[in-house]
């Protein structure tokens, strides 16, 4: 039962901030190696495009190419190239599976390559096309590796190098939200839950979170509602703004605010968006004592995924509270047997757009072509 | 009062289709309420109290007591595992061989049934009279959701003619739950069973600031939490807390002077002697 950082369920390193993980693997005097990027590199250009998974094994095999060795990088990297762009992109995925310490570094660097390219944005639309891909795909491994505070400064770097609106060509959309997500995922790793437990104060005893924590944490969400909110303002990813910030609302106790940002945030053609929706609302219909609506948004979660445990317990718990013993007797035994296997989206949620990562990395492979 | 049911409360119409001959009935139109209470003098269970013997006062309100009984009903046991973390093969067969003993010490009348959880709650052993088989494995999703777990182990359905008892088994520990506190809480007032909670002792990591988690739900429900290791006494240790549930005693009394729905405080003393009574705090009125 050791405790794992309380952060989504499919990251191993969560708390891997680019100069700590740096430090702590950095290579005491490592030999010259033997085999550079080159030849990898050579591979991928020729349109092998999984060269780099089927090379780069293990966290070895990244630190026999010195990755960290960030002068011995740049030097290797030269003038920009969208090719050795989207290679980094493939070298920080693949890092992000198998040698997770590498990603904050390699995402750093690739980032400051990106802003060495000569010409202005606006000059050439492939290249804008290439770098806006790789803030992207960047800012997605590091949500996906739960690298919150790397995110937030991320995007502090980004908006002071390339403000808006001038530079909007290499801004996606999804970039607005990124800055919320990796503030979510900052406060997540300061405490599971900034809300306050009033109720249960009595019982809390020694147990109790200090309140310099507690302020801490309550300080850091209301920063991500704040993120979150100044998200919306972007139609591409207004639903998932006014979701998240719904969710950090009512982390807040912000009960009545949680369910009007909610309320605004319907309509996704989104899923696992949609689902996490109905979870928010079913638990801010929980917390306003309003037992037969989050019954129905925990139905609506189910409906959605129905091997989600989660949205399964919270539609139990309703309905055990509604008295409705037969329906809530089914609800359990389904809660408890959902198969293995089953997606549950609330398991990735603070993982962001690290859900769309695969699926970006396939199109950037696909216009490599 | 009208459609008063509730958890620990048991409507005129579901009691009276208790099984047991001994099972009180109430009339229609009174509303019956059933606690299950401990009285221990030190670690001695006492036994011989009759209905003169206790005070109940429901939101303040004193009450009649139409029975007391010793608990001799069937009971349900449902136990609860947490499997997360570093659990090795040789602690997974300690548990097996703890859920067994608990089945083997049950009556043919009682049912068991075992949950497991690490990220997620599986059913090891659904529902059913002994004997049972078990065959614990490893879940494949890491991570800790104590309160998601615990939280659906307190969905229960009161049953007048049956007792309840739940015991969990874990550190408390939690980094992986969607629900928190304030649900399990919640979820802990509206339960009908008495939940015992089992805190390893012994771990590398100290886990006692965790306690007080569990310390709430059984304090709730008018169960208890233990310290234990958790070693290959595991077994004794479960069935000792099944002989103390069954010393306890069941009270019954048609609801009096307190009509109304919502959550309903109980207090249950014996005047003439200072015992320890464990009793749930209270129940939620339909």
């Amino acid at each position: 039962m050791t405790l794992r950082p309380p952060a989504g369920r499919s990251a191993s390193v969560a708390a891997c901030l680019g100069a700590i993980c740096l430090l702590s693997i950095a290579p005491a005097a490592a030999p010259v190696p033997q085999q550079g990027l080159d030849p990898i590199l050579s591979a991928y250009t020729t349109g092998d495009h999984d060269v780099v998974a089927r090379t780069l094994l293990t966290s070895h095999d990244f630190r026999k190419l010195r990755l960290l060795d960030g002068r011995r990088l740049e030097r290797w990297l030269g003038a920009w190239s969208s090719v050795k762009t989207d290679f980094l992109l493939e070298l920080v995925d693949q890092a992000s599976v198998v040698a997770p310490a590498y990603v904050g570094p390699l995402v750093t660097k690739g980032q400051a390559y990106v802003f060495s390219r000569g010409a202005a944005v606006g000059a050439s639309a492939q290249d804008d096309a290439a770098e806006r891909r790789w803030h992207l795909i960047a800012a997605g491994v590091l949500q996906h590796r739960l690298m919150g505070a790397q995110i937030v400064g991320y995007i502090d770097v980004l908006e002071t190098r390339r403000p808006l609106p001038a530079h909007t060509a290499v801004w996606d959309p999804r970039l607005a939200l990124a800055r919320g997500i990796g503030q979510e995922q900052v406060c997540r790793m300061i405490h599971a839950t900034a809300r306050v437990d009033r109720l249960l104060s009595e019982f809390e005893g020694k147990a109790a979170t200090p309140p310099a924590v507690r302020q801490m944490a309550i300080e850091c969400m209301e920063k991500a509602l704040r993120f979150l909110e100044g998200a919306a303002a972007r139609e591409e990813v207004r639903e998932e703004a006014r979701t998240r910030a719904g969710f950090a609302a009512f982390q807040l106790g912000k009960n009545n605010e949680a369910r009007a940002a909610l309320a605004g945030a319907s309509g996704s053609a989104d899923r696992t968006l949609s689902y996490w929706r109905a979870l928010f609302l079913g638990r801010v219909s929980d917390a306003l004592g309003a037992d037969a609506d989050a019954e129905r948004a925990y139905q609506d979660a189910v409906r959605l995924f129905p091997d989600a445990q989660t949205a399964r317990i919270g539609h139990a718990l309703a309905l055990f509270r509604l008295h409705r013993d037969d329906d809530a007797d089914e609800a359990v035994l389904a809660a408890r047997r959902v198969r293995a296997e089953g997606v549950d989206p609330w398991e990735t949620y603070f993982e962001g757009d690290g859900r769309f990562v695969d699926g970006w990395l396939a199109a950037m492979r696909k216009a490599r072509k | 009062m009208r459609g008063l049911c509730a958890v620990g409360l048991v409507c005129a119409a579901l009691a009276a289709q208790a099984q047991e001959p001994q099972q009180p009935t109430f009339r229609s139109g009174s509303d019956a309420v059933t606690v299950d209470v401990s009285v221990f003098d030190g670690q001695r269970a006492i036994p011989g109290l009759t209905a003169a013997d206790f005070d109940v006062r429901d939101n303040g309100v004193r009450q009649t007591l139409s029975s007391v009984r010793p608990n001799t009903l069937p009971i349900d046991v449902r136990l609860l595992f947490d499997t997360s973390g570093s659990i090795s093969q040789e602690d997974l067969e300690r548990y097996r061989r703890a859920m067994a003993r608990v089945a083997e010490a049950l009556r043919p009348v009682d049912r068991v049934e075992i949950l497991t959880f690490s990220g997620r709650i599986s059913e090891v052993v659904p529902l059913q009279h002994p004997p049972i088989t078990v065959i614990t494995r490893r879940q494949d999703r890491d991570g800790t959701s104590f309160f998601d777990a615990v939280s659906l182990a307190m969905v229960t359905r009161p049953m007048p003619e049956r007792r309840q008892i739940t015991i969990v088994l874990t550190d408390a520990q939690d980094n992986d739950s969607f629900f928190d506190k304030d649900t399990l809480y919640a979820s802990a007032r509206h339960t009908s069973a008495v939940v015992y909670g089992v805190l390893p002792t012994g771990l590398a990591d100290d886990v006692s600031r965790f306690a007080t988690r569990l310390e709430m739900v059984a304090r709730v429900t008018g169960g208890r939490l233990v310290r234990s290791k958790w070693d290959g006494r595991m077994g004794d240790l479960l069935i000792r807390m099944l002989a103390e549930f069954r010393q306890g005693y069941v009270l019954n009394y048609a609801l009096a002077g307190t009509p109304d729905p919502g959550w309903h405080k109980l207090t249950v003393t014996v005047p003439r002697a200072k015992y320890t009574i464990r009793a749930r705090e209270g129940y939620f009125a339909r």
